[in-house]
């Protein structure tokens, strides 16, 4: 299942940066299909991006919204957050585990042999903060003298837009180099920090900072395609609970806001405890329980 | 094999997540009849300079 | 684990040749600067190749662009500045709507002329990466400088280069 996960993510990862001429154009991508929302966190300013970042559009039409009214136009960001509920309602935060290309370089990154670490369990709510205040509040309302806001989290924080957008133009268009300034340097001290902390923790931009993952992960209990505990099977062995790359511990908390669907856990679970559902409806394969396996030795 | 009584319980069909995905569907449309897309396809075809921390 | 390789080659391959349309053609610096037909928020038509004997500051913008706002009050301050009669500035309001970039230019005391591209035509043309973008076109209608991103265009280095070009 991991392989098959791997592929998807890959796939993802092309699908949503397919545009391939940039060398030649030294621009980005500007095609019709930038009207469909990205899943993951994918900067739209990366040269190769085929779609829209839905948290970079979203802070736009929230900065520009007082000037759009004052001009009769209700662009206020519903196209941008039913998208979003869409994808949050179908699959919520499984987009994370399979389709978000930042994941997937944060998992390669993990491959490193290095000191592994845990993280510490309270700064998972640090990105529903950030989802509040650097995606909706800031942009809303943190306007300049013409009633524009900006947006906060692409501007200063976004690791994904640095590494994906940021250097990439850098390279295709020099002159842009003449603008560097503080702003683009606290930007790279983030993108360095998280990458540096994805070598030594798994998935810590996932788990502390991602906004995208804090929206998607209101969705835990209510989407379509999830995790699901057989509680007569389960025998708390916590075998789900090392394997698991967000530090869930899926025997206590089935629905957990962190759980990415990565399946990690029913493929340790030798009780087949946990199963992948769809609306209520059991889909992945049923092996055949094996307790003999459960305790000699470990994998 | 399960038994057929246990298996009616676990298979029960959701609705909520149905509902969800119609609200947001809907929400959305109401985005498109607004003229939404076109705005955000405008400012997806250009580099955002002060996204990617440059200006 | 070959044979994900492998379809992960043959999907990069055929991205790429996806990929591989036409490559536009776009303005060089030092080439003579590709012309333009616009209308601006008054109504009044604009030609490039009329403009000759004239300096042109090309300005492309759009109205929710942060950078772009910050670098209009000094292009305005250019705009009243310097001669009107050798020296023009437009600018290009990039696939966005002129309604906006008229309340916001009124709420910013700008004058300078917006020109109206709604589908980005011309951007495309000049190879725009992003907003702002500027380009400098001397008398003779030929492409002389290029610059991506926000400046502040008062100081006095813009000014002395945009003199040289006028006094040529």
């Amino acid at each position: 299942m991991d392989l098959v996960r791997k592929w998807v993510q890959a796939l993802f990862f092309l699908v949503t940066n397919g545009y391939w001429n940039f060398p030649l154009t030294r621009g980005i991508y500007q095609g019709p299909l930038k009207v469909i929302c990205s899943p993951g966190l994918n900067c739209y300013s990366c040269p190769a991006a085929t779609s829209y970042c839905p948290l970079g559009a979203l802070q736009q039409l929230l900065g520009g919204i007082r000037l759009a009214i004052e001009n009769g136009q209700f662009y206020v960001g519903f196209y941008v957050i039913g998208a979003m509920g869409a994808i949050g309602s179908f699959v919520g935060r499984m987009v994370c585990g399979w389709a978000c290309p930042f994941g997937l370089f944060q998992e390669l990154l993990h491959k490193i042999p290095s000191p592994k670490f845990g993280i510490w369990r309270p700064l998972r709510y640090m990105k529903y903060l950030i989802l509040l205040f650097m995606v909706i509040l800031l942009p809303l309302f943190a306007v300049d003298a013409f009633g524009l806001g900006s947006p906060w989290f692409c501007k200063y924080l976004c690791p994904a837009g640095t590494l994906e957008a940021g250097f990439p133009m850098l390279i295709l268009q020099p002159s842009l180099r003449a603008n560097l300034g503080l702003l683009f340097y606290n930007k790279v001290f983030f993108l360095v920090f998280f990458l540096a902390w994805a070598v030594l923790a798994s998935r810590p931009f996932c788990r502390t900072a991602c906004p995208l993952g804090a929206f998607y992960a209101l969705f835990s209990k209510i989407k379509l395609v999830k995790l699901r505990l057989d509680p007569e099977k389960c025998t708390h062995c916590k075998a789900c609970h090392s394997v698991c790359p967000m530090g869930v511990h899926f025997n206590e908390s089935p629905e957990d806001m962190e759980c990415i669907s990565c399946l990690a856990c029913s493929k340790a679970c030798n009780f087949n405890a946990i199963t992948l559902e769809i609306g209520g409806v059991a889909v992945t394969n049923q092996r055949p329980c094996r307790p003999e396996k459960a305790f000699p030795q470990h994998q | 094999m399960t038994p057929k009584k246990k298996k009616s319980r676990t298979q029960k069909i959701r609705i909520a997540p149905f509902v969800a995905i119609f609200i947001f569907l809907v929400c959305g449309a109401i985005g498109i009849s607004l003229g939404e897309p076109s705005r955000v396809l405008e400012q997806a075809r250009q580099v955002c300079l002060s996204c990617i921390g440059i200006g | 684990m070959r044979t994900t390789s492998l379809f992960i080659l043959v999907c990069c391959i055929s991205f790429f040749i996806a990929s591989c349309g036409e490559i536009p053609t776009v303005a060089e610096v030092g080439k003579p600067a590709p012309d333009f037909t616009l209308v601006d928020t008054k109504g009044k038509t604009w030609t490039l190749s009329q403009l000759k004997g004239q300096v042109v500051f090309v300005n492309f913008w759009a109205t929710w662009c942060p950078p772009c706002r910050e670098e209009m009050p000094s292009m305005q301050r250019v705009h009243t500045y310097l001669p009107k009669d050798t020296f023009k500035m437009l600018s290009i309001l990039n696939n966005d709507n002129p309604a906006l970039a008229d309340d916001f230019c009124k709420k910013l005391g700008v004058t300078i002329p917006i020109l109206n591209d709604p589908n980005g035509i011309i951007g495309k043309a000049y190879g725009l990466t992003g907003v702002p973008e500027t380009f400098i076109i001397d008398k003779q209608g030929i492409l002389r400088e290029k610059f991506i991103g926000p400046a502040q265009w008062d100081a006095p280095g813009y000014i002395q280069m945009l003199m040289n070009y006028i006094n040529k």
